[in-house]
């Protein structure tokens, strides 16, 4: 009987924990590392790509951003996916607190190379952002219109830690000749950091 | 099932001893029209859009010139019941449409004006006979019907290339009204001298041709491409109507 009671309170206790009254909160979060990966768009989605040839018209940079917030973590841990109450991390965004994460490190620039000549007028090293579009909610943007400024993030997983932001980068504009290229990604916040990642390089068919 | 017969012998019973159906001059059928438009084929339009169920208002008028053979006039006036099959029928013949050249992505709208109305009316012969408070009325009708327009909108992704596009298919028959054919049933039953309760079947076929107008919109270049296609086809419903039967006029001898 004793048991039986205390599993039922420790049941309602993790439920009641789960539902809290609505309310609004805005977490401060730290830009921490960023991870980089080919991206090949030839099917219904974005899929992340190995392969060392990929459709110019099809490639893509999924560009993953790693927050931190108060617990200071920027690693991620293997053992994540693990958890005994998922029902509470669940709740996140469509429980009844709505959170925003507002980085404290806002992009301030972002900038893509690559190391062989996309056309006359762009020869290799320079840059290559406003080539790249993201397409999100059913509309495109550019890199900085949707990366720069004031931003208030929605992570899909917020028991994730460190926080993760995928976005990726469309290529937009075929370039002249098919040729290897090794993309590099240059990113500078506003507290002058810096975070760069280069590619393997990639053969783009034309 | 016990229940319905014990009420129908209990209201047989209940009617008889007031009722009695006659020949009247004139019967005045005012109802609730329900009716189904069947999915149209794929033949020669890129997707079926135009599956619906109407509601309404209904109101027939019956002149008789002898016992048995008369003239008879009906219209109805019924609204679209918009179900979650109309927006997900569409789906199977948008991907058969588009594949292998795009993906359907997955918010499909269904922007249309509401109520989604459709109006119908009728001219044709009919024949009935009166089995003590029983009438059977049997009828074959020409007639014209309009059939409102259809729109949806969806996002389509360009199989291998980063292209996404806005995109519409938007359905309309050519004509405003189109030929109906209409064959019917109808039965009532006298709960009153010149009041009786009726319920009536109907098949409509209506031959028309259907138009639709498709427009891609390059998300991104914002260049758009428009297509039009046109088939003719021959629609089929049903219609199920139930309401008061009334007698009016002299009783023809």
């Amino acid at each position: 009987m004793l048991r039986k009671t205390f599993t039922i309170t420790l049941l309602s206790l993790c439920c009641f924990s789960c539902m809290k009254k609505a309310d609004y909160r805005e977490i401060p979060v730290t830009l921490c590392s960023i991870d980089v990966q080919p991206l090949d768009n030839t099917g219904s989605s974005p899929q992340t790509t190995t392969s060392d040839t990929v459709a110019a018209q099809a490639f893509g940079l999924r560009l993953l951003l790693n927050y931190m917030d108060e617990a200071g973590i920027c690693q991620i841990n293997p053992m994540e996916t693990v958890s005994f109450f998922p029902g509470c991390y669940a709740m996140g965004n469509n429980g009844k607190t709505s959170y925003y994460y507002v980085p404290e490190n806002p992009i301030d620039s972002l900038f893509i190379y690559s190391t062989e000549d996309f056309d006359v007028s762009h020869p290799a090293g320079t840059d290559l952002t406003a080539f790249f579009s993201i397409f999100k909610s059913y509309s495109y943007s550019s890199p900085m219109d949707y990366l720069g400024g004031e931003r208030r993030i929605l992570f899909e997983n917020m028991a994730l830690q460190p926080k993760r932001e995928e976005v990726n980068l469309l290529l937009m504009k075929q370039p002249e000749n098919s040729g290897n290229h090794q993309f590099t990604i240059r990113i500078y916040t506003r507290n002058g950091e810096l975070f760069e990642q280069t590619l393997p390089s990639v053969t783009l068919n034309l | 099932m016990k229940r319905s017969i014990l009420l129908s012998c209990f209201l047989t019973g209940f009617a008889s001893a007031f009722s009695q159906a006659d020949y009247y001059r004139v019967t005045l059928q005012p109802g609730i029209d329900y009716f189904h438009r069947f999915t149209p084929s794929n033949n020669g339009i890129p997707v079926s859009t135009m599956k619906r169920n109407h509601v309404g208002m209904g109101l027939s008028t019956t002149v008789f010139f002898t016992k048995h053979i008369g003239l008879n006039v009906k219209g109805s006036f019924t609204s679209a019941v918009t179900t979650g099959k109309d927006v997900g029928q569409p789906r199977a013949s948008l991907e058969a449409h588009y594949t292998p050249n795009f993906y359907v992505e997955d918010a499909i709208n269904q922007n249309e004006q509401i109520p989604v109305s459709a109006h119908f009316i009728s001219v044709g012969a009919a024949y009935r006979l009166v089995k003590k408070r029983w009438n059977y009325q049997f009828g074959l009708n020409v007639g014209a019907m309009n059939c409102p327009p259809s729109n949806l909108e969806y996002f389509l992704k360009e199989s291998g290339t980063n292209n996404y596009y806005s995109a519409g298919m938007y359905t309309k028959m050519e004509k405003r009204w189109a030929f109906v054919l209409e064959p019917s049933a109808l039965v009532s039953f006298a709960v009153k001298n010149r009041l009786a309760v009726f319920a009536a079947a109907s098949y409509r076929m209506s031959p028309g041709k259907i138009r639709q107008r498709e427009y891609l919109m390059n998300m991104y270049s914002g260049g758009s491409i428009s297509n039009e296609y046109s088939a003719n086809q021959l629609f089929h419903m049903i219609a199920v109507n139930v309401g008061l039967s009334i007698g009016i006029g002299t009783i023809v001898e």
